[in-house]
């Protein structure tokens, strides 16, 4: 019994509401009714105020702890956790938990926290706050209302008709929800359940609310807090952003206060050539070339950035090396309400494009002249004739205004429809638009404005556009009107020289073709008398030989000696009929010379052999020295042989003592003979001529010095037919010579013969 | 029998002396005075040799030899020709129109003989004039 009614005090001391609930079931559950009923009422009346007290207290307290974290709460939920833990274990209820009102489609309601016995009630619960039956229990009511709303009985209230199983399963007897209002806007609702029906009296319920207000409050401050954070992070981020953005931006920026700097980005001293060390806390003033120019530049930028906001100078700044950059500083104020906070000025290095600028200005410049006063005519015209440009010396040439010729057809301006001599130059300009290529070159008569017919010759360039198709022409013009006449006039020279030339030339040819036939006739005449001639002569030599010889009977002495002198002259009189055919024929250019490889230094060691005898008699030595490299040349073998046999046997013929020497030798080309030539010298220790006869010497019949004719028998013309005979042979002849010492003839001849058309 | 020579020559001072010179070197001469009568006499009596006068009048000396190369029976016959040094081209000529070689005018007395017996050698002469 004792232990049963320990048992009995202790529940009772727990709840009013405990206590009424037990009085309504003493029947079912007390089995000991009569010592028990006596102590329940006791109890009751005596307690109630002090219960009262207590549960206040209580409640006091709970408010004072939630507060308490309310104050502490680092962050929302841990908040919320904490209050829903305290309102349990210090209030004593059976469950709280809190859930937020979701804008969804379904208006739900999130459980964000929860304490005590809850065994998955609020997963299952599908509470709203919709004007639905899941959403006019307590919580649903509460956060569309705005209100406190109590169930004072689970069991009998019919708003809780949904969740009463549930509920009633898990000891909650009554619940009151309390909504949780941010800046008048229902954020959600405070929901706490107890084990006793009739829990929540007015006194809790406002507590309760005074309690939801503070966490009102609490989240209130923790979501400002936490709004602050995030502006704060934000704008830590930004500024980080900011930096990165100008460290990386291609543009010098600084910010600038009174003219001083305060502090700029990597490319700010790029272009500047100092580092922040240097500039930092200095005025600008050193940048500048002269005080001039930092005075202007401030003016402009400083005075101006009020009014305009945003203001840019070009100037010229010194960098730390010495060297100047051209630049734009573009400058804005950092805060336009208060020009005291200071500047931000970009820098724009323009050095390069500056530099390029003026280059390229130049170079314009330059093409201009060249295109303006090039001493041609330029034009630029479409394919469909219309003229584009025309260059000033055109301009002036053809007597039109740029204004005036520009944008007007080529013909009928520059180009007439027809030349004078009938062309048609409409389809030469079809056809040169058409395929500019093949039209390279042209030359047409042309038209100034005057009407004045000129003639140019053009050199046309096609442009092509970007699908090849031509987009306009280039022509080149160059006035040829004064050369055109020229040959016009030449032209007409020409026809009557040919006239001329033509009636001449008949006249000639009938002259050479008498001439010809009184050459042929001299010809045949000369064959003829040489033959008649030598007929006679060859049976008086043939004879006085025959008798010389004793073949026609035994002679004396004196018939010996006259024998021979008829013989002598008959021989002599035989080769000065000779000599005067072989003149004759040669100065009649009747000779015919052949031209032949032969072997050269056997054609001369042949005519030495027959020299030799004469040499001989006379006991002179013959020296021949004929260079290694001489072999074949091409020539007239026999004429060479007459030649060479003339000059030896007058060499040997005109001296009595001392040598003959012939001398053979290669002789390169000369201006005076361009091939390669051999030089044949005859040198002798004769007499030699005097200085005065050498110019007589190769001329007919000219033997030198009548008194020694006698002595040294010739016909006098072996020398000039020497000459002749060189001269035909492409070569030439000369002598040198010393009276009384010797002379020395010389004759050269090509080696090949020159082609003669 | 001695070898004959057939002389052709139109001048009869020239017919004379070199008869005299080959009839003293123990040749026959057999005498023709133009160009006609010495080819009509060659195919008569096929001489061992011929001597021709290249300036005949009417027929060349030319001419003559080449009608003389015409017939077979003298095709190996030797022909000298007698040109004149003065006369460029005759040589030539000569040679072309089917002469073996030339005696240059006038004749020497002291070489003729050799002259005439180097042809002789060279080319020995058809027909029946050796004995």
């Amino acid at each position: 019994m004792r232990s049963a009614r320990e048992v009995l005090l202790s529940p009772f001391q727990a709840t009013k509401s405990f206590a009424q609930r037990l009085m309504g079931r003493r029947g079912i559950r007390v089995r000991e009714a009569v010592a028990y009923i006596s102590i329940v009422r006791d109890i009751t009346e005596r307690k109630r105020a002090e219960q009262e007290l207590r549960r206040v207290n209580r409640t006091l307290q709970t408010i004072s702890k939630c507060n308490q974290v309310t104050v502490r709460a680092a962050d929302e939920s841990h908040l919320l956790d904490n209050i829903c833990g305290i309102l349990v274990r210090s209030g004593g209820y059976r469950m709280a938990w809190v859930g937020y009102a979701e804008n969804d489609e379904g208006k739900s309601v999130r459980p964000v926290a929860h304490a005590g016995f809850e065994e998955g009630y609020l997963q299952t619960a599908n509470i709203t706050w919709a004007d639905t039956e899941g959403g006019r229990g307590p919580t649903g009511a509460a956060i569309r209302t705005g209100k406190p709303v109590v169930a004072r009985d689970v069991q009998a209230d019919q708003s809780l008709d949904p969740w009463r199983e549930e509920a009633l399963k898990r000891g909650y007897a009554s619940t009151i929800a309390l909504p949780i209002l941010l800046n008048a806007h229902v954020l959600g609702a405070l929901t706490i359940y107890a084990e006793d029906p009739e829990a929540f009296d007015s006194e809790e319920i406002q507590l309760l609310t005074d309690l939801s207000n503070d966490l009102t409050y609490g989240i209130q401050g923790l979501r400002t807090a936490a709004e602050r954070n995030r502006t704060e992070a934000a704008l830590r981020q930004s500024e980080t952003t900011l930096r990165s953005v100008l460290k990386a931006a291609p543009v010098g920026i600084c910010i600038m206060k009174d003219r001083v700097f305060q502090s700029a980005n990597d490319f700010w001293y790029e272009i500047i050539g100092y580092t922040e060390a240097e500039l930092l806390g200095q005025t600008t003033r050193r940048l500048y070339e002269s005080e001039e120019e930092y005075q202007r530049v401030g003016r402009e930028l400083y005075t101006e950035v009020p009014k305009r906001g945003l203001i840019s100078v070009e100037t010229r700044l010194r960098r730390g090396d010495g060297a100047f950059r051209d630049v734009i500083l573009t400058t804005a104020p950092l805060n336009p309400y208060d020009p005291s906070a200071g500047n931000v000025v970009a820098i724009h290095d323009v050095t390069e494009r500056k530099r390029t600028e003026a280059a390229r200005r130049e170079s314009e410049r330059k093409y201009r002249e060249l295109v303006h006063l090039a001493n041609s005519i330029i034009l630029r015209w479409t394919p469909d004739g219309r003229i584009l440009f025309l260059n000033e010396f055109g301009q002036r040439f053809f007597g039109y205004t740029e204004a005036e010729i520009c944008g007007r057809h080529v013909i009928g301006t520059l180009v007439p429809e027809t030349e004078s001599n009938g062309r048609n130059l409409s389809p030469l300009m079809e056809e040169i638009c058409a395929n500019p290529t093949a039209f390279e070159q042209s030359v047409n008569e042309n038209m100034r404005r005057n009407g004045e017919r000129v003639w140019i010759a053009w050199t046309n360039k096609a442009v092509p556009a970007k699908q090849g198709q031509v987009a306009e022409i280039l022509s080149i013009g160059t006035d040829i009107t004064a050369r055109r006449r020229a040959e016009e006039a030449i032209r007409e020279v020409n026809v009557s020289l040919e006239r001329h030339v033509a009636e001449r030339t008949a006249e000639l040819a009938l002259a050479r073709d008498r001439a010809e036939g009184a050459d042929r006739t001299k010809s045949a005449f000369l064959a003829t008398m040489s033959h008649e001639l030598r007929t006679p002569l060859n049976s008086i030599i043939g004879f006085t030989g025959l008798l010389l010889r004793g073949l026609a009977g035994p002679l004396n002495a004196e018939q010996t000696k006259q024998l021979r002198m008829v013989k002598d002259s008959g021989q002599h009189l035989l080769a000065l009929i000779n000599d005067v055919l072989d003149i004759s024929k040669i100065e009649a250019g009747q000779i015919e010379i052949a031209n032949a490889p032969f072997d050269l230094p056997e054609s001369i060691q042949k005519v030495v052999q027959t020299v030799t005898p004469l040499a001989n008699k006379k006991q002179l030595p013959l020296i021949a020295q004929i260079a290694p490299d001489v072999s074949r040349i091409t020539s007239d073998r026999r004429r060479v042989e007459q030649i060479l046999l003339n000059l030896l046997s007058n060499a040997i013929k005109f001296t009595e003592r001392g040598e003959v020497t012939l001398t053979v030798e290669i002789v390169p080309g000369t201006s005076h003979i361009p091939h390669p030539a051999v030089r044949i010298s005859v040198a002798d220790t004769g007499i030699g001529i005097k200085r005065e006869n050498l110019g007589m010497l190769f001329q007919p019949f000219r033997q030198l010095d009548t008194g020694l004719t006698r002595q040294h028998e010739g016909t006098g013309l072996g020398l000039a037919i020497c000459k002749r005979l060189v001269e035909r042979l492409g070569g030439t002849i000369s002598v040198e010579s010393e009276w009384g010492k010797g002379s020395t003839f010389q004759f050269t001849l090509p080696i090949y013969p020159e082609r003669k058309s | 029998m001695k070898p004959t020579i057939l002389l052709i020559e139109d001048n009869e001072q020239n017919l004379y002396l070199a008869t005299f010179l080959l009839e003293q070197n123990g040749f026959n001469v057999g005498p023709a005075r133009s160009g006609p009568e010495g080819i009509e006499l060659a195919g008569r009596t096929q001489p061992a040799l011929i001597i021709l006068d290249i300036q005949l009048p009417e027929m060349d000396g030319y001419a003559v030899a080449r009608e003389l190369r015409r017939n077979p029976a003298l095709k190996d016959v030797p022909i000298v020709a007698v040109t004149s040094y003065a006369m460029v081209g005759d040589r030539e000529r000569a040679l072309e129109a089917g002469c073996d070689g030339y005696i240059e005018k006038p004749i020497n007395p002291d070489t003729f003989r050799s002259q005439i017996e180097k042809f002789l050698k060279a080319r020995p002469a058809g027909g029946g004039t050796e004995p």
